[in-house]
């Protein structure tokens, strides 16, 4: 036998279909669609779209916040002190109120602050000090709402800012603010994460972050920028809470940060890096708000909406990781 | 299927593939494969990058379950499990080395071996001893002790096959073992082989490297498209189209080059870098291809670590006349400095990222962007005409990097790093892992940057290679240079005495001598082909 004496090359091997990662959030999609659907016909209560608009716009505060989060955790990391932050910019808008500044400029300097502690401090002791993330967003998740309670005094004190109350409780074409506000985040974000050069260096840091730097991407400033992109966030989020309230309060915001970041896993954006989307997110909020408005309203006590959430997540993970074993 | 013949004696195959399938999704790595692998014999697996190579062994080994088919091992009982090929004693030195790289090299070694503990309790004195009884011949004992992340790549792959030794194996199956290993490192596989197989022991070695199978394989199986394109004994008959199949296809198109010794691309001065490094002088000029031979720890990769940037070092870098900060990767980028890093896997391939965003990342060209914004039109034709040029296989931009073989990752890395504009391009072993066809295209697009006036440091392990490109060839041995001489006025022995030590003959005159004034040929055909 001669090495010559070989078979013609067959066609198939070698080539393949390309697994969509859309695929997986259109089945969400439809779930999720379904879900709706299904409520719609045995919960009346659903079919006011009053109802569901007042929901949407109730959730738009912490969908925002997720936006921001999902940043962070495709470049592997996580901020723990998004819901710390969203009552401290609140605080931050009483002092400036107080202060006798008008309401674009209180906003402005509310989310610049923001964004300074998310570049300098997070994104700076997290990139160039490389202090571990959890550490340093851990010691704002305590250093925040002490801070806020200082500035309060301890206690809620009403604000009134005529842009914050539009912003939070008025409508344009007959759709909550909130929603257009989260909607005009969502398209900035998804631009600059899909279209852009950062967008994809943030992937590319959370998938290899040594293999990134050598081939020239400026590691750190990725991540400072993604921490300062969801420091901001979070502020957008806490300028929509204190609308709402129309008060700052001491405690305001503690806890959403779990919620959005369960959005966020649920949305296929993986601790691991390198990714994860935007849209997965909202789906990921969305299919969370729409499971619990169905057993809140088919009549479990509130109580066990948690345990419900927790399960589902570990289910979704569970079954994505199964796949992909598989 | 039915039970097979080889079920109850052992015979005289060690192991026995019947119709196996692997599929991944749509992807068919096997297509149906049969062979039967001697016992007590070197059998050679070669074939392209993504030809299924690595794939087998994966089966073969348990680590991945095949979609169809059969393997059974050198007991007659079929292999299904890491279990059953634990059971069976065979052994998988893997293509991507991994070790746990937070335990010593010991550690790596004894890991698992019931030989190394007292029942639940650990031996530590017993687990030296099997590590280095393991590796003796094949790590010097020193390492033992260190850290097995302190190591680089080559190493890591000698510690991977001193911890299969360990496992007292009858087949030990190994991907790509020489892919970065030094010319010492060589040798030693190959005495280790030999011994293996006096002993009774059975090979398969998946190589891209001619000698390896000249040199060693008893019988060669050639994959092709996942299935078996020829199997059979290696004989004189043979050989010479083993050689035309596994020498890297040089392309005939290939720019010819010359050093232009009036300008100066790289110069490096007294740089000092750690764990030893210290090159007092190293010049690379416009249009010139330096290779830098050495052993493995001799600071070849330190040295083009440091001259990218990569790594801090004190010293003096010039880039085209202009002094660059040395460790700023940005810096030496800015200058016009390409990378090829070593270790793909660590370093180099996002591996859940797509191909063409990996031919795109870190690169800072003009015409690829507008503003921040990519400019995807321009970014797509650009990494479909990279995937053409480096043969990238499958073909496909958007599938994750990470699914490739491991060839066909290098292939990205190479891709990349000579797709930017560049003034110094220093790529450290760029054809590593890489086939004879994508070898020679690699080997032309270096030639291309050198035409095009930059200057080339490429570190190369493979003698033959080093010989092909280079115009001058750099030795280090223990950090400094210790032969800097025009390729044309060396041999191989030269070079492996000086890169063991031993003083050179100052025969002609040395470094930083003007480059040969005879006309670079393109077109020599490798030494070593008859
Ligand atoms: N986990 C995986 N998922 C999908 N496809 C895969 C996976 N692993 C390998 N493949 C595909 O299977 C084919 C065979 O790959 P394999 O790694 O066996 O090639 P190889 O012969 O070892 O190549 P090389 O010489 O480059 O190492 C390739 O087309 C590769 O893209
Ligand atoms: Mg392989």
């Amino acid at each position: 036998m001669t090495v010559t004496a070989v078979p013609p090359a067959p066609t198939v091997p070698g080539r393949t279909r390309r697994a969509l990662p859309g695929g997986q959030q259109a089945v969400f999609l439809i779930v999720i669609a379904l879900m709706l659907l299904g409520a719609l016909v045995f919960l009346p209560q659903l079919r006011s779209s009053n109802y569901l608009m007042v929901q949407m716009a109730t959730y738009s505060a912490v969908l925002i916040m997720a936006l921001g989060q999902t940043f962070v955790v495709v470049q592997v990391g996580f901020d723990l002190s998004t819901g710390a932050m969203q009552g401290f910019v609140g605080g931050l808008v009483f002092l400036m109120v107080g202060w006798g500044l008008a309401d674009g400029p209180v906003i402005l300097l509310a989310l610049l602050a923001a964004g300074a502690i998310g570049y300098g401090v997070h994104g700076l002791l997290i990139a160039k000090a490389k202090m571990n993330f959890f550490i340093v967003t851990l010691a704002s998740f305590t250093i925040l709402p002490s801070l806020l309670r200082v500035i309060l005094d301890g206690s809620s004190k009403p604000v009134f800012s005529p842009a914050l109350d539009w912003l939070a409780n008025g409508s344009t074409i007959g759709i909550r603010n909130p929603i257009i506000l989260a909607a005009v985040v969502f398209a900035v974000l998804w631009v600059v994460l899909n279209r852009t050069v950062f967008g994809r260096n943030v992937y590319a840091v959370g998938s290899n972050r040594e293999a990134a730097r050598l081939a020239g991407v400026r590691v750190d400033r990725v991540t400072m920028a993604s921490y300062a992109i969801c420091a901001v966030c979070a502020g957008i989020a806490g300028l929509l809470l204190l609308g709402s309230l129309g008060a700052a309060d001491p405690s305001a915001g503690l806890g959403n940060e779990f919620f959005a970041l369960t959005a966020v896993l649920l949305g296929g954006t993986r601790f691991s890096g390198g990714q994860g989307s935007l849209a997965g997110t909202v789906l990921g909020l969305l299919f969370l708000v729409v499971l619990s408005n169905i057993l809140l309203l088919g009549g479990m006590p509130q109580f066990w909406i948690g345990a419900v959430q927790g399960v589902v997540l570990l289910a979704a993970v569970g079954i994505d990781r199964a796949r992909r074993d598989g | 299927m039915s039970p097979s013949p080889v079920a109850d004696s052992p015979g005289s195959s060690a192991l026995v593939v019947r119709g196996l399938v692997k599929r991944y999704d749509a992807t068919v790595a096997l297509g149906g494969v049969d062979v039967e692998i001697r016992r007590g014999a070197v059998t050679a697996v070669v074939g392209a990058n993504g030809s299924g190579k690595t794939t087998l062994l994966k089966v073969i080994s348990g680590l991945v379950p095949a979609t169809a088919g059969s393997v059974h091992g050198p007991d007659g009982r079929a292999v299904h499990h890491l279990a059953d090929a634990q059971r069976s004693r065979i052994a998988l030195v893997p293509q991507e080395p991994t070790v746990a790289g937070h335990l010593t090299v010991w550690q790596n070694v004894a890991l698992g071996r019931p030989r190394a503990a007292r029942g639940p309790f650990l031996d530590d004195r017993r687990a030296r001893r099997l590590a280095a009884e393991a590796s003796a011949g094949l790590l010097p004992p020193h390492l033992l002790e260190q850290p097995a992340a302190a190591l680089n790549k080559s190493s890591r792959q000698l510690v991977q096959l001193a911890a299969a030794v360990a496992r007292e194996p009858a087949v030990m199956l190994l991907d790509e073992p020489t892919a970065v290993l030094d010319e010492d490192g060589v040798r030693a596989l190959h005495a280790l082989v030999r011994r293996f197989v006096a002993d009774g022991g059975t090979v398969v070695l998946v190589s891209h490297r001619l000698r390896d199978v000249l040199d060693l394989a008893d019988s060669v199986v050639v994959l092709r498209n996942g299935l078996v394109g020829h199997a059979g004994p290696v004989e004189p008959g043979t050989e010479r189209q083993i050689v035309a199949l596994l020498s890297a296809e040089e392309r005939p198109g290939r720019r010819p080059h010359r050093p232009d010794p009036t300008h100066v691309a790289l110069e490096a001065r007294g740089l000092l870098g750690w764990r030893g490094l210290q090159v007092d002088s190293l010049v690379v000029h416009r249009g010139e291809i330096v290779g830098i031979a050495g052993q493995s720890g001799s600071g070849r990769s330190r040295l083009a670590a440091v001259l990218a940037g990569a790594h801090p070092a004190s010293g003096q870098i010039r880039v085209d006349g202009h002094e660059v900060a040395t460790g700023s990767i940005a810096a030496a980028q800015a200058a016009g400095v390409a990378y090829i890093p070593e270790d793909r896997q660590a370093t180099a391939i996002l591996a859940n990222q797509s191909v063409a965003a990996n031919l795109l990342v870190g690169r800072a060209e003009p015409r690829l962007r507008r503003g921040p914004f990519r400019r995807r039109r321009v970014e797509r034709a650009d990494a479909e005409e990279l995937i053409g040029r480096f043969e990238v296989r499958p073909p496909e931009p958007d599938r994750p990097a990470g699914l490739l073989s491991g060839g066909n990752q290098q292939k990205l890395v190479v891709g990349r790093a000579l797709s930017r504009s560049r003034v110094v391009v220093v790529a450290d072993e760029p054809t590593q892992g890489v086939d004879a066809s994508a070898r020679g295209a690699i080997h032309a697009a270096l030639f291309d940057a050198a035409a095009d006036g930059a200057g080339i440091v490429a570190v190369c392990s493979e003698f033959e290679e080093l010989f092909e490109i280079s115009d001058r060839i750099v030795v280090l041995c223990d950090g400094r240079v210790v032969l800097d001489r025009p390729r044309d006025l060396l041999t191989p022995g030269e070079v492996l005495a000086a890169s063991l030590g031993s003083p050179v003959p100052a025969g002609v005159e040395l470094a930083g001598a003007a480059p040969p004034d005879v006309p670079l040929s393109d077109d020599r055909t490798p030494k070593g082909q008859p």
